[in-house]
């Protein structure tokens, strides 16, 4: 099992850095020129060249490439934003623990709404909690997350007022945000809760328990909800490693100062050290949680668990006989 | 004798060939009598096919063009003449959610098309040559799958520019890796099989093969997921435009038409309802349908 979490991580760092290259490269080929949008269109050649050469885009592809990486990878520097020069780092430690909560928030009660519905519908197949479910899930999946909040606004900001708007502060202000996103995942978290569990429930071994005589709950509960479980971690781990890069739309409407729309305004501004060293933070991020949910998956399946050691001695096994 | 019982062997060989073509049918018609019987995926399906003519023939539905400015009439509440009201330049909302169609649907199933093709391609290719060859991809696709989808979107859509071909293909790049990899776990479990090796062993191309025999048994799952994707991806592109991208105005888009009314919200909420609702509608019509020909097509489901 060590043996296998460090041969993840090792591979890690060749698809981080792959990550970055794709993304600055992507870059290099977006059309505008950086230093006439810092500048102005009252900027002369002159200064507008002298700029070029201060950000060092006057250079041939390869050598920035080459800076970049070097300063990203050997220094550990994401460098200063173009536009406001302020420390990339200092900016996401900022923005970093919002978009952070919202997702964590919202994820949490998305799975804690989402998987009992799924689970009561799964056990009354067919009967009315199932179409309740199906009926709600189907009519929350088909409006966009935006649209759901523009109307939270609408009510809850506007017409009664009881919550701020936009902006960020205290806990109040992070109830619309989370509510939304909520509004929105739920319905899928019940839907794989759903299917899931209909498969474990036809599987023989729940077969087997009802056979022993086992009571209806005690088979539902205990055999066959913790195998159901299973694969619904990795949708919830899939929605956390997205989450922080995801938020944007929703920053956008409610001005929430995180990642998302840091990003988002560094790329229509073509502020380029802005949106390579988020965008490498986010796929850092991504990798360590996948992990996490592999590593999560092999404690509570001791089959998957068997599965990754056998990996590895297989691995062994044919390096010896090559050898 | 020899010849009679050449005869009776080719009689044989005859009747099966007929029996396994009745087969396949009855198998296909099986499916299409289960989704028959699925009420919910007809009316989606019907449903999504109105909302496509409607795009389709909008010119003769609209009573307006979907440009057309009108200073004298504007922000007005629905009535007679506007059966939406209008917008903040006075254009008619009915004649632009009617337009709204061809651009919404249009990329929204084209860039479902052209990225579930490329990853049947993709995963295709990786799933059968496996090797080396499938080390390669499927850490390219380890790679594109570590930035978040909608970050990607937005980059490529930013670098290219806006526009209906540069949408769809900023739209299209996300998607390819999800299908790639699915389909790729399924080619696996059918690379294996008898008809396969049979097919290698006769000297079939690997094109053929694939096209003949790996497909079909393997691409189930993905059809599903393409027809369960156009929602999304209508609610993706629509989040696009939402952002500024994508669409540009004056293009009816509905996501398009929902960022523009997004201030006139409290007082004017008319100026959304409409693109909101037809947003509802196909995705929910496309889902439902989607949802019906995964219970029909699901052989655990036959009786």
């Amino acid at each position: 099992m060590g043996r296998y979490i460090i041969k993840r991580l090792l591979i890690t760092i060749p698809i981080i850095i792959a990550v970055s290259i794709i993304i600055f490269s992507l870059l290099y080929i977006t059309p505008g020129d950086p230093a006439q949008m810092i500048l102005g269109t009252t900027a002369t050649t002159e200064e507008l060249a002298s700029y070029r050469t201060y950000l060092g885009i006057d250079r041939p592809f390869l050598v920035q490439l080459g800076d970049y990486l070097y300063r990203l990878f050997i220094k550990w520097d994401l460098g200063d934003s173009w536009v406001s020069q302020m420390n990339i780092m200092h900016e996401i430690k900022l923005r970093l623990p919002r978009t952070f909560a919202i997702s964590l928030y919202s994820i949490l009660a998305g799975a804690v709404c989402g998987i009992p519905l799924g689970v009561m519908a799964a056990v009354h197949q067919d009967g009315k909690a199932d179409r309740f479910v199906l009926v709600l899930s189907s009519v929350m999946h088909c409006v966009p997350g935006y649209v759901i909040a523009m109307v939270l606004v609408v009510i809850f900001a506007l017409k009664l007022r009881w919550l701020p708007a936009y902006g960020i502060g205290g806990i109040k202000f992070y109830i619309l945000p989370c509510l939304c996103i909520l509004l929105g995942s739920f319905s899928g978290m019940a839907r794989s809760m759903r299917s899931s569990m209909l498969e474990v429930i036809r599987s023989d071994f729940v077969m087997a328990a009802k056979a022993q005589g086992f009571s209806k709950n005690t088979v539902y509960y205990r055999h066959a909800l913790p195998n159901a479980l299973i694969p619904i971690i990795t949708q919830i781990g899939g929605q956390f490693a997205n989450a922080l890069g995801g938020t944007m739309i929703l920053e956008t409407i409610f001005s929430i100062p995180g990642m998302g729309l840091y990003i988002q305004g560094a790329i229509t501004a073509r502020d380029v050290p802005i949106v390579t060293g988020s965008v490498v933070f986010l796929a850092i991020w991504f990798c360590l949680v996948m992990l996490a949910v592999d590593i999560l998956y092999a404690v509570v399946d001791p089959r998957i668990k068997a599965q990754y050691e056998a990996q590895g001695k297989a691995r062994a096994h044919r390096k010896g006989a090559a050898a | 004798m020899t010849e009679e019982k050449t005869r009776e062997a080719i009689d044989t060989g005859l009747r099966l060939r007929d029996d396994i073509a009745l087969k396949k049918e009855t198998n296909f018609k099986q499916m299409l009598k289960r989704l028959a019987k699925n009420k919910l995926a007809i009316a989606g399906g019907i449903v999504f096919l109105i909302l496509c003519l409607v795009s389709i023939f909008a010119p003769l539905i609209a009573p307006y063009d979907y440009a057309a400015i009108d200073p004298v009439n504007k922000y007005m509440r629905p009535c007679a003449e506007h059966l939406f009201g209008t917008d903040q330049f006075g254009r008619d909302i009915f004649s632009r959610v009617i337009y709204g169609g061809r651009w919404s649907l249009t990329l929204g199933v084209a860039s479902t098309l052209v990225s579930t093709l490329l990853g049947i391609v993709v995963g295709s290719i990786a799933g059968y040559f496996g090797g080396k060859v499938d080390m390669v991809i499927m850490r390219f696709i380890d790679i594109v799958q570590c930035i978040p989808g909608i970050l990607l979107t937005i980059c490529i859509s930013v670098a290219l520019g806006s526009g209906i071909v540069n949408t769809v293909i900023a739209m299209s790049f996300g998607g390819i890796w999800g299908t790639a990899r699915m389909l790729r776990g399924q080619i696996l479990l059918v690379r294996e099989s008898e008809y396969v090796e049979a097919a290698k062993a006769t000297n079939v191309s690997s094109f053929r093969t694939i096209l003949k025999y790996v497909l079909p048994n393997s691409i189930q799952q993905t059809i599903i997921g393409a027809c369960m994707g156009i929602g999304g991806t209508i609610s993706a592109i629509s989040g696009l435009s939402f952002l500024g991208l994508g669409v540009q105005p004056p293009l009816p888009e509905w996501g398009a038409m929902l960022n523009d009314g997004r201030n006139y919200l409290r007082y004017y909420p008319n100026m959304l309802i409409a693109p909101c609702i037809m947003i509802a509608l196909t995705i929910l019509s496309i889902s439902l349908f989607g949802d019906g020909l995964r219970d029909a097509m699901d052989p655990r489901m036959k009786d």
